[in-house]
């Protein structure tokens, strides 16, 4: 059911960003936390970085821009390209490292490469539905995810030890740095925004905006959170999230586990949908380019869960940045610079 | 949608084919309630509480927490000892709902943070108390008492209420994993005493009684002393943990019952001479449940308030076996430039650190 | 549609009555009497059943034996029936040998004169319909007791009389090429967006079937996303619930033959509201919505749940759940995936078979069903007591939504299937498909998950929340993307 002319409010574009992220943050492994205080103040930092490096393609899309791929004329082919090579290994990531945390906490239920066709199957469908089906079904799931999250919260069975709290030292410095790279790198967002924005109706900076203002509450108060409740055992659990859902126990529910897999899982493949509907923009059937990006984020994921490669590495930093560099930064420069040329006869 | 149709079938059908699942029926689970450790000579006994789904004679049971049976495992390791129940089973091995793991005194020496490797890679919830016990583990929690057989619910219960009367501070495996391995704190986990008692000629009642009369001071470095419920009431107020607590107070007249209630506790840490100097001030609202005839009321309030300070006092010499006040934590939190300046090892300080402390009751 | 050849009406009376027999066939219903009318022969021709002897003998028999005129000429008696005496409710002049026969399946009767090139239709239907009687399908408590009528006219005056506006418009067509089946579009003038009344009207002059018999070849010309799991038409045999979503805005269809009437825009949401909600206090009507939300996902997901938890992730089952299912699962034969597919299997050829049988018999199977399922199947360890339960609890929160059940009777099974082979992983997936199948879904530019997403506050003052006063407004208008 494809749409004719699909569109989509800040709001709904605004929590696409976020159930981005927090995608991002359940399968984040916390395999080394030393406090987190700094991992709070280097969240801070790269919001700013995030608030600055976001205002060519805010601009352009706050100045009346509906293409911004299609400025770049002959080039926009290529560019086009860009994004969905970028997107497929990004969602290839995403589902090998789904896949990663489905073999180590849930290996009894579903082998990663079952999980990982399951996921493209799933997504190729949802992306095939369309942009509108993908952000009105992106509310339900985060409201379901912030649901979740407040109820585990309140059934957590852990005291707030807030001696935690470390203040920052001068030993914290380098570890605040790291981190804050880390987490400017998991800053695709700002590329999906220049991909999505021309579904936007209207709002480009709220949802920019917005977006950054709610990632950092709900990024802050989840590693307070662990912080204050898990510690450092967060370093045996891994996943943050989940973490906080392992420690969670009710007379109704007994554990929050499984509960939360199914959360992240619904998450998981619609944040896959999302990619998938980014990567297949060049193509000109929308039936086809789905089922080929979809096969090839499948592939770049199992191949990736098999050589043992997580997007989550170091070396795979450079690439998620310089990512972010060109196709958030660079190409909405030229966009605008492109624009303006095209608009200055017509002033004249 | 005929080939919508056609594609869920083929992932359905692969699924189902490819044995890429690992399904257990539930009836093919054993689910254990309560873990307990001795040592044998192999390695490890131990002893799991388990839900007996079927009685001997094949009919369906009662399904509740009070129709189990204990199993006995021997291995080199807690891996091998889970192993070993699952052949003597034929069934896969639940830890999920594991309500206490019980370790035998015997095994003080062993070292802890082998077993907290399994409990992690285990199914067991990170929110279970590991307590130690007088004697037999396998005995604890097969025990038969005046209550009823001793099972998870009852061993837990009787472990939380001594927790929630500050006689035992809690020992959850998080807890242990926390401060054993990353913050080099000691740690005072609770021991489970099963006493025989003589009850003559009624036979009515069994003559076993457990609870929780003492900890166990555990160090990153290794077992330290025991202490008594005390030093351990003491401990809990010194680290802000202490909510109700029962005292019995000794008074010219004789000797009252008291309830505290409600205590707040503040810890303040300053850095004095080079010396940390830990204040802490207790507020709390007290009752006397009973008093012997023509005790004065204000007599028993501070009386309470000289037995709080002297169990405070009992908690200060726990000080030498390890950092039992979260000294290094207050450190980091409120003087992280001297924590740096001694390297962040409080191993030496922690000897030296003074302790003051005010106590104040108001009626209930 | 088929174009049709038309045949013009010979001037003699036989011919004419030949043209109309042969169109029929020769068919045993089609009833000639003869006559004459001061010394011109006429006929009249009726459907057998088709039409009221009793209307037929006093409307226009009476009249045309009355009708006396000295040397009247075939032309004279013709312009008497058609134009100068009024015989009927309606009447119309025919031309062809088509016209009279599609006049004949109304219920007309035709008058042909010798001598004339054309017939009379007069009204005069007749035949046998069912009373006005209760909404069975959707009973109420506090609402009215009559439902919408096979016959459309009465259905469309059942309407009238609730709406007495002139504003509430009743648009006739035709549709089915062989069957030529009424049908009427209404709605409400200055409610409903023009658009959606000219989509509507080119919709149904497309429709490609034969026949129409029931509301569903309607409803499948009507939607518009063809993948769609949910349908974004609904239907209501209750006249209250229908005037309620005209005022909405919204149009409904009415069919000759059917006593429902298909609705759309509809909304998922809809299918939580009852009439009776608009009878309560605001806070017990906002209850019983959330109640029947519920419904949906415990008949939907409880069993694919129920046996994924217990294969794959126990810890999440309270513990005596837990023990319980474990003590009575010792006994059954087959895995759980199995058997629960079997309750429902049992399930769904008890509820068929309650719906198919005469009502008399109907209660059998209700014993029979309580019976084998719920004793003999339990006692002989086939299938174990908390199944039953689950199956109980499901069935009983699916009656709640009937307008659902197709829905929901297959989610549930996928959820098992999918839930029993892969755990919470394959519900998610399936969760998720549905999830972004039902936001994609558009009927006629209205978002069928709105007002719940894309959110619309207005709108949501009466879809979980039930507002203090009745519902009305542009709701179409307000949610229209």
């Amino acid at each position: 059911m494809p749409q004719q002319k699909p569109t989509i409010s800040s709001s709904q574009l605004l929590i696409l960003l976020l159930l981005a992220r927090v995608m991002h943050t359940m399968i984040f492994r916390f395999d080394s936390f030393s406090s987190g205080v700094p991992v709070m103040a280097a969240l801070l930092i790269s919001t700013a970085v995030e608030a600055v490096i976001c205002l060519p393609a805010v601009v352009y899309y706050s100045s009346g821009g509906k293409n911004l791929i299609g400025e770049l004329g002959p080039l926009s082919r290529v560019a086009g390209f860009l994004y969905s090579f970028y997107f497929t290994v990004i969602a290839g990531g995403t589902a090998a490292l789904f896949a990663e945390f489905l073999q180590r906490e849930f290996y009894t239920s579903v082998t990663p490469v079952a999980a990982i066709i399951l996921l493209a199957a799933a997504s190729a469908y949802c992306a095939y539905m369309g942009i509108e089906g993908l952000a009105r079904a992106g509310a339900v799931v985060f409201w379901s995810f912030i649901g979740l999250f407040a109820v585990m919260c309140i059934v957590n069975e852990g005291g707030f030890n807030w001696l935690n709290l470390r203040p920052l030292t001068s030993l914290d410095i380098k570890s605040i740095f790291s981190y804050s790279i880390e987490s400017l790198s998991s800053s695709w967002w700002i590329p999906m925004l220049v991909i999505l924005g021309e579904h936007l109706k209207s709002g480009a900076f709220k949802a920019a905006y917005g977006y950054l203002f709610a990632k950092l509450i709900i990024i802050e108060t989840l590693v307070l959170l662990i912080t204050i409740v898990l510690w450092r055992y967060i370093g045996v659990l891994g996943y943050p999230i989940y973490a906080l859902g392992a420690y969670a126990k009710s007379d109704f529910i007994q554990r929050f586990d499984a509960i939360n897999m199914l959360v992240w899982a619904i998450n998981c493949a619609l944040v896959l949908s999302l990619y998938v509907f980014i990567s297949q923009k060049p193509a000109q059937n929308r039936k086809i380019g789905v089922i080929i990006f979809s096969a090839l984020f499948a592939s770049v994921a199992v191949y990736e869960f098999k050589r043992g490669l997580r997007y989550n590495e170091p070396w795979f930093l450079w690439f998620k940045l310089s990512g972010i560099f060109l196709l958030g930064i660079l190409i909405p420069i030229a966009a605008i610079i492109l624009k303006k040329r095209k608009e200055r006869p017509a002033r004249i | 949608m005929k080939k919508a149709a056609l594609i869920i079938s083929v992932i359905i059908l692969s699924l189902l084919l490819t044995s890429c699942r690992h399904s257990t029926e539930v009836q093919r689970r054993v689910v254990v309630h309560a873990l307990g450790i001795d040592p044998h000579e192999k390695g490890y006994e131990v002893s799991y509480q388990i839900f007996s789904g079927k009685a001997p004679d094949g009919n369906p049971v009662d399904a509740d927490e009070s129709t189990v049976v204990t199993l006995l495992a021997q291995g080199r390791t807690l891996y091998e000892t889970e192993e070993s129940l699952r052949l003597q089973t034929g069934k896969e091995v639940f830890l999920g709902d594991a309500e206490l793991i019980v370790i035998s005194e015997k095994l003080i020496d062993t070292d802890l943070t082998d077993f907290l490797q399994y409990f992690r890679e285990s199914d067991i919830y990170l929110g279970v108390n590991v307590v130690y016990c007088t004697g037999s583990a396998a005995e604890t929690i097969g025990s038969k008492l005046n209550q009823g057989s001793a099972t998870a619910i009852l061993l837990r219960g009787v472990v939380e209420e001594a927790i929630r009367k500050s006689r035992a501070l809690s020992a959850r495996i998080i807890e242990i994993s926390n401060a054993l391995e990353h913050d080099g704190e000691t740690i005072a986990a609770p021991v489970l005493t099963l006493e025989k008692n003589e009850l003559g000629e009624d036979l009515t009642l069994t003559d076993t009684t457990l609870g929780v009369f003492g900890s166990q001071l555990i160090s990153p470095e290794g077992p330290k002393s025991k202490i008594d419920e005390n030093a351990v009431m003491g401990l809990s107020i010194l680290n802000a943990k202490a909510k109700d607590m029962s005292l019995e107070v000794k008074i010219p007249e004789g000797i009252a019952s008291v309830e505290i209630s409600d205590m707040k506790i503040k810890r303040k840490i300053r850095i004095r001479d080079g010396i940390p100097e830990i204040s802490v001030s207790v507020s709390a609202r007290y009752s006397a449940e009973s008093s012997p005839v023509g005790a004065n009321e204000e007599e028993i309030r501070l009386a309470a308030q000289e037995q709080t300070l002297s169990l405070c006092e009992a908690a200060y010499a726990c000080r030498l076996d390890g950092d039992v006040f979260q000294l290094g934590k207050q450190l980091w939190k409120y003087e992280p430039d001297y924590m740096m300046s001694i390297g962040g090892d409080v191993g030496d300080v922690i000897k030296k650190t003074t302790v003051s402390a005010e106590v104040r009751f108001r009626k209930y | 549609m088929q174009k049709k050849n038309h045949t013009p009406l010979p001037v003699s009376l036989e011919g004419s009555i030949g043209a109309v027999r042969k169109a029929f066939g020769d068919s045993s219903d089609l009833n000639v009497l003869r006559a004459e009318i001061s010394g011109i022969r006429c006929a009249v021709l009726t459907l057998e059943g088709m039409v009221s002897t009793a209307d037929l003998s006093k409307m226009l028999f009476g009249p045309m034996m009355q009708y006396e005129k000295r040397s009247a000429r075939p032309s004279d008696v013709f312009r008497f029936l058609s134009s100068e005496a009024i015989l009927s409710t309606e009447s119309e002049v025919l031309n062809t040998s088509e016209e009279a026969a599609e006049k004949l399946c109304s219920g007309f009767a035709v008058v042909f004169v010798h001598g004339c090139p054309h017939g009379v239709a007069f009204s005069a239907q007749g035949y046998k319909t069912r009373a006005v009687e209760e909404p069975d399908t959707e009973p109420n408590i506090k609402g009215t007791r009559e439902a919408l009528n096979d016959n459309i006219r009465t259905s469309m005056s059942i309407l009238r009389r609730r709406i007495k506006s002139p504003k509430l418009r009743f648009e006739l067509t035709r549709a089915g090429t062989l069957s030529d089946t009424e049908l009427c579009i209404a709605y409400i003038e200055g409610k409903t967006p023009r658009s959606l009344v000219e989509k509507t009207r080119k919709k149904l002059s497309e429709i490609p079937s034969e026949l129409i018999l029931t509301s569903g070849t309607v409803i499948a010309a009507l939607t518009e996303c063809k993948g769609s799991f949910f349908s974004g038409v609904s239907t209501t045999e209750r006249p209250d619930v229908l005037c309620s979503k005209i005022n909405e805005g919204r149009i409904a269809v009415l069919i000759d033959g059917v006593p429902f009437a298909a609705i759309f825009p509809s909304l998922f949401i809809e299918n939580f509201q009852a009439v009776d909600d608009y009878a309560e206090r605001s806070y017990f009507a906002t209850y019983q919505r959330v109640i029947r939300l519920a419904t949906f996902f415990i008949s939907s997901f409880l069993p694919g749940l129920y046996v994924a938890a217990a294969v794959y992730h126990p810890e999440v089952l309270s513990r005596s759940l837990l023990l319980n299912l474990i003590a009575s699962e010792e006994k059954t034969p087959y895995p759980l995936i199995a058997e629960m597919l079997i309750v429902i299997v049992m399930f769904e050829i008890l509820r068929e078979a309650g719906i198919r049988l005469p009502r008399a018999i109907g209660g059998a199977v209700s014993i029979v069903g309580g019976l084998v399922i719920g004793d003999a199947a339990v006692t002989s360890g086939l299938i174990s007591a908390p199944l039953l339960i689950i199956i109980g609890i499901t069935a009983t929160s699916a009656f709640v939504i009937p307008g659902l059940n197709p829905q929901i009777t297959i989610l549930r099974i996928l959820n098992v299937i999918l839930g029993g082979t892969v755990g919470f992983f394959g519900i998610a997936i399936v969760s998720l498909i549905i999830l972004v199948n039902a936001c994609a879904t558009d009927s006629y530019a209205v978002p069928y998950t709105a007002p719940i997403t894309p959110f619309t506050l207005r709108a949501m003052k009466d879809a979980i929340f039930k507002s203090r006063s009745n519902a009305s407004g542009e709701v179409v208008e307000d949610l229209q993307a």
